[in-house]
């Protein structure tokens, strides 16, 4: 067992990695009255560390407003970090010039979650696949086309599909149409940002088959952000648990349903809904109180505290180490239920 | 809440002195003034006229004619009429009462029928009368206000013989004359923005009444009356104050023609006379006060908001 | 074909639907968005209405509160509710039972209380509505009724407005108006599906013990096979308007009967996720309502259909006590189709 810092995993940091974020950080200013006075700090990603091997999938997790969306968006640039850095293939992004960001943003695609409103509703299916190959000068014309029909077969539309608007498709095809826009650069990295989680269950599996069918193709990395922990049990090789901003849990995924360290990813895990009646029986209730506190003002010491099971004094003071418990799991080590970076309940 | 009213006169004050400024300088920039006009007829000489032009200061560099006029205004000196012998306030003093009156009578009457009408007609959407409503309130927004005025004249008088009583006579002196008096003009002006709070309230009551709350007001077993005037109608009237408070200046605007259509000794037909006469400092003033009063409307307006909307109130 | 098992109970349940069929006019015609829905929900029962987007869930419960828009409306069956048909009831008398005898929550909390009114409000006006109380009275009951429901800083809350609240608190409100007057009938529709998971594992432990204390019986309408098992004594599956299986939870997700239940069932990312099998999708979507297959609706899909499918639309078979599929499969000179494996999970 080994206190971990961030600047030790950056040592682990092996050549597969792809992408590697290190004490990533970004607080949204708020502001109000005339002369947009900041009036305090949404604290959205607060320090976060973690690695992504090519061609693996990492989850990552927690509840709304916990800052998932806005750390895919750090990843991809999108959004410029208060600190902290997002490296990939060992690159700075902060450090890049505009035109190598643009060369790398074709390596990383974005899928978002609603199938519904992320789609032109003026453009054809041909138009909204083709845009990026457009924008980066991949391909034009004839070429154009072939690419966008062969990207079509790929997630299992047809050239019929090619002057079709959105309206015209279902919900889990709109998705496919998603999906395919963000393959046509030939991405390595894909952040699907809650990507089926508007999806009926019936649909959502077309689409995460095809997401694990694509990636064993084309051997992408994704970085799953959803809420849903069904979705990453079966999506995912490691799984990043998320609570205000912060990671409270990293592991492996079969290690952290098999074994889940953290008071708030066993609450979270114990309120999940089981199909199976017999272990909806068996089941001990281990819940979370109350709801999340807001992110402008968030508790000191262990964020979890308001909300913990074991609610205990220390926890309201000290905030706690990142401790690796297992080969690759590691949490963060509240005095609730740990002593000394040993688990003890 | 305070401190948003306190934010709105800030910005109500700056908005009079823009207001102020730009019609400084773009009366002074029209060729031709009120004095030439005046002298040109009374047929003196051109050493005599620029004589009385310089008593007035009307010869002074125009940045020095500014911060006189400006300081003025801070000291409620708005100087005295280039035609009448007599100081802008006292004019504007003698005439405002006239005009408010009649602003009010107006707003009073478009907002005394317009949302009752626009719920009848939301309620009854798809009916006959809702479909006669929407007729009326398209007519009564298409029709300007002065002819509205020219149509009441006429046919009063033409079918029922009736014709507004002359000489204008003040509220407390005879109530009854001074009500017939203003009644057809603010009529006038009633119906265009009565018809627009009308149309306003019909299309966000029908908003409303499609909302999840409204359905759970429904669900705990409310009737269709308690639905419509408790809970949809005063969440409909959001947005209809906002347009309240912007129909104020049109609603202004129309005062001057109607007033000088009906004989009504009020600021608007002064205007109306100043403006052909190129009496600069009364025409200036008055835009000031009609400024004035278009923004104490609008921070009426947000006040009523905050009375309504609890999330305004606490913001 | 046992016709017994349902019907011969109706007496006895607070609410029997029976074949109801919900018709909207459309642009382009009538159009049935529920067209056979028959089930019971007896007294202090839960019984789940489960399906896809789009398979009539909240048409049959608004079609039950005749809360349906004005465009649509019951054209067809009963609706039993203490054994009395309320179908074509007049809306007078429904008023008196909305709220009173039968009580409604919804999806969405964020939207579901009246924006420009206080909490102590809207609760008052639910007693004001059906019992003669002064104001100081409705107060008082109000205060109690949200601290029954577990709200925090119950006095305070009582003059607050929802935009002060956070989803579960509101939700929190809405349960405690809809069970203010000891309903017979609660419907929830969707009540948790807006909500983070462990505000949701909440909300299902307050409506089950409240439920409980109350004897109310709860018609409760979700998407998530979890919920139904973790809240529900029996179930309804919905597909396309038409209730295609129903039984106790148990055996229903136990042993599904209809293969549409099956596949829902394999389809969930949870159970593959544990036995490392593929997700098994189910192909194309579902049918749009101007474009009904017009004998079986799930044939389409279906990897069991055979001709029978395609041209007999087929009948409700009964399957011992409250039992009940509406597929080819269950009638017994068809039954030697069916593979044992096939139906088990
Ligand atoms: N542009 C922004 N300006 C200010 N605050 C923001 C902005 N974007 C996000 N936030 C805040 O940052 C926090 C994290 O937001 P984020 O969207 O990353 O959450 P999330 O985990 O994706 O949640 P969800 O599951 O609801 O999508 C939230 O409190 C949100 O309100
Ligand atoms: N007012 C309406 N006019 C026309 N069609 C309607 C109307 N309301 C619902 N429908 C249709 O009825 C069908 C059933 O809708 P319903 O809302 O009951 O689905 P649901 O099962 O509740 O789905 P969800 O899980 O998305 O809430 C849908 O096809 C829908 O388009
Ligand atoms: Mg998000
Ligand atoms: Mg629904």
């Amino acid at each position: 067992m080994t206190v971990t810092e961030p600047s030790s995993i950056s040592a682990e940091a092996s050549s597969d990695t792809i992408v590697e974020v290190r004490n990533l950080t970004k607080h949204f200013p708020i502001e109000k009255g005339l002369l947009k006075r900041t009036v305090g700090q949404v604290q959205a990603v607060n320090g976060i560390s973690f690695d992504v091997r090519r061609g693996s999938t990492v989850a990552l997790v927690g509840e709304s407003g916990c800052g998932k969306t806005t750390t895919g968006q750090l990843i991809l640039h999108l959004l410029e970090p208060t600190s902290g850095t997002v490296r990939f293939e060992g690159r700075d992004l902060a450090g890049l010039q505009r035109g190598e960001l643009r060369r790398l943003r074709q390596r990383m695609q974005i899928i978002f979650q609603d199938p519904f409103s992320s789609l032109d509703p003026r453009m054809s299916t041909l138009s909204i696949v083709a845009e990026g190959l457009e924008v980066h000068g991949i391909a034009s014309g004839k070429q154009k086309v072939d690419r966008v029909v062969e990207l079509l077969e790929l997630v299992g539309l047809s050239s019929r599909d090619l002057r079709k608007f959105p309206h015209e498709f279902s919900g889990g095809q709109r998705q496919r149409i998603g999906i395919a826009r963000a393959l046509a650069t030939n991405p390595e990295v894909i952040v699907c940002d809650e990507a089926v989680s508007a999806l009926d269950v019936s649909i959502q599996a077309q689409v995460l088959n095809l997401l694990k069918d694509l990636q064993a193709e084309l051997n992408l990395t994704y970085l799953f952000i959803t809420h849903d922990l069904n979705v990453v049990r079966y999506i995912s090789d490691e799984v990043i648990v998320m609570y205000l901003g912060e990671i409270v849990e990293q592991a492996a995924t079969e290690d952290l349903f098999e074994n889940p360290i953290h008071p708030y990813t066993r609450s979270l895990f114990s309120a999940v809904p089981v199909v199976d009646p017999d272990l909806a029986e068996k089941r001990e209730p281990f819940l979370a109180s109350g709801e999340l506190p807001s992110p402008s003002n968030p508790p000191s010491g262990c964020k979890f505290h308001t909300r913990c099971p074991f609610s205990c004094e220390a926890a309201t003071q000290q905030i706690p180490e990142t401790v690796e418990f297992e080969p690759g799991h590691r949490a963060a080590a509240c005095p609730c239920y740990t002593t000394d970076g040993v688990r003890v309940r | 809440m305070t401190q948003l009213i306190v934010k709105r006169l800030l910005s109500g004050l700056l908005a009079l002195f823009l207001i102020a400024t730009f019609l400084f300088f773009v009366m002074r920039s029209v060729p031709g003034d009120a004095i030439d006009i005046q002298l040109a007829e009374s047929g003196l000489s051109e050493e005599r006229i620029t004589e009385v032009k310089d008593e007035m200061g009307l010869n002074d560099p125009i940045l020095e004619q500014y911060a006189d006029w400006a300081s003025g205004i801070v000291r409620l000196d708005f100087g005295d009429s280039l035609v009448r012998d007599e100081s802008v306030l006292d004019i504007i003093l003698r005439r405002l009462p006239v005009t408010l009156e009649l602003s009010f009578l107006a707003i009073a009457l478009s907002l005394a029928f317009g949302p009752i009408v626009g719920m009848l007609s939301a309620i009854r959407r798809g009916k006959p009368s809702d479909a006669i409503l929407r007729v009326g309130s398209i007519v009564g927004l298409s029709i300007p206000n002065f002819l509205v005025g020219v149509l009441m004249i006429t046919y009063l008088s033409e079918w029922f013989g009736y014709s507004v009583p002359i000489g204008y006579q003040e509220f407390w002196e005879s109530p009854w004359v001074n009500l017939q008096q203003m009644i057809l003009p603010a009529i006038a002006l009633a119906l265009s923005v009565g018809a627009a709070t009308a149309r306003m309230t019909r299309s966000s009551m029908l908003e409303v009444l499609g909302t999840d709350y409204i359905r759970t007001v429904r669900a705990k077993g409310a009737d269709e009356r308690m639905i419509n005037t408790r809970h949809a109608f005063k969440n409909s009237l959001i947005p209809v104050l906002t347009l309240v408070g912007l129909q104020f200046g049109g609603l202004l605007g129309g005062t001057v023609i109607l007033e000088a259509m009906f004989s009504l000794p009020g600021l608007g037909s002064q205007v109306f006379e100043a403006v052909r006469t190129r009496d600069y400092p009364l025409i200036q003033a008055a835009a000031l006060v009609y400024g004035a009063m278009f923004i104490l409307v609008n921070i009426m307006v947000d006040l009523a908001y905050g009375w309504i909307d609890p999330r305004i109130r606490a913001s | 074909m046992d016709t017994g098992g349902l019907h011969a109970e109706t007496s006895d349940a607070v609410l029997s639907v029976r074949q109801l069929r919900t018709e909207f006019a459309t642009r382009h015609g009538q159009v049935a968005a529920v067209s056979d829905v028959s089930f019971d929900v007896r007294p202090g029962e839960t019984v789940a209405l489960v399906g896809e987007s789009g398979s009539g869930k909240t048409v049959t419960a608004l079609s039950i509160m005749h809360l349906l828009e004005s465009t649509g409306s019951i054209a067809g069956g009963e609706v039993i509710f203490e054994g009395r048909d309320i179908a074509h009831l007049e809306e007078r008398e429904m008023r008196s039972l909305r709220g009173e005898k039968i009580a409604m929550i919804f999806q969405d909390p964020s939207t579901c209380l009246d924006p420009l009114f206080t909490v102590e409000h809207q609760l008052a006006e639910m007693l004001h509505l059906h019992r003669d109380i002064t104001d100081a009275e409705a107060r008082t009951r109000a205060l109690e009724l949200l601290r029954h429901v577990g709200m925090p800083d119950a006095e305070a809350r009582l003059d607050t407005y929802q935009h002060k609240l956070s989803g579960g608190q509101r939700q929190r409100v809405m349960i405690a108006m809809a069970l203010a007057l000891s309903p017979s009938l609660l419907i929830a529709d969707e009540p948790t599906t807006a909500l983070d998971v462990t505000v949701q594992a909440q909300i299902l432990d307050l409506l089950r013990t409240l439920a409980d204390e109350t004897g109310a019986a709860i018609l409760f309408v979700t998407h998530d096979l979890g919920v139904v098992a973790e809240m529900a004594d029996r179930v309804v599956v919905m597909y396309a308007g038409q209730v295609i299986e129903q039984g106790r939870v148990r055996e229903v997700l136990k042993t599904p009967q209809h293969p549409y239940t099956a596949a829902l069932l394999n389809s969930m990312p949870g159970n593959a996720a544990m036995t490392g099998q593929r997700l098994e999708a189910i192909d194309g979507s579902v049918p749009s309502l101007f474009n009904m297959p017009h004998a079986c609706r799930f044939a389409p899909r279906c990897k069991h259909a055979f001709d029978r499918c395609t041209v007999e639309p087929p009948p409700v078979h009964e399957l011992g006590s409250d039992r009940n599929a509406r597929c080819w499969l269950s009638d017994p000179s068809e039954s030697w189709r069916r593979q044992p494996a096939e139906v088990s999970t």
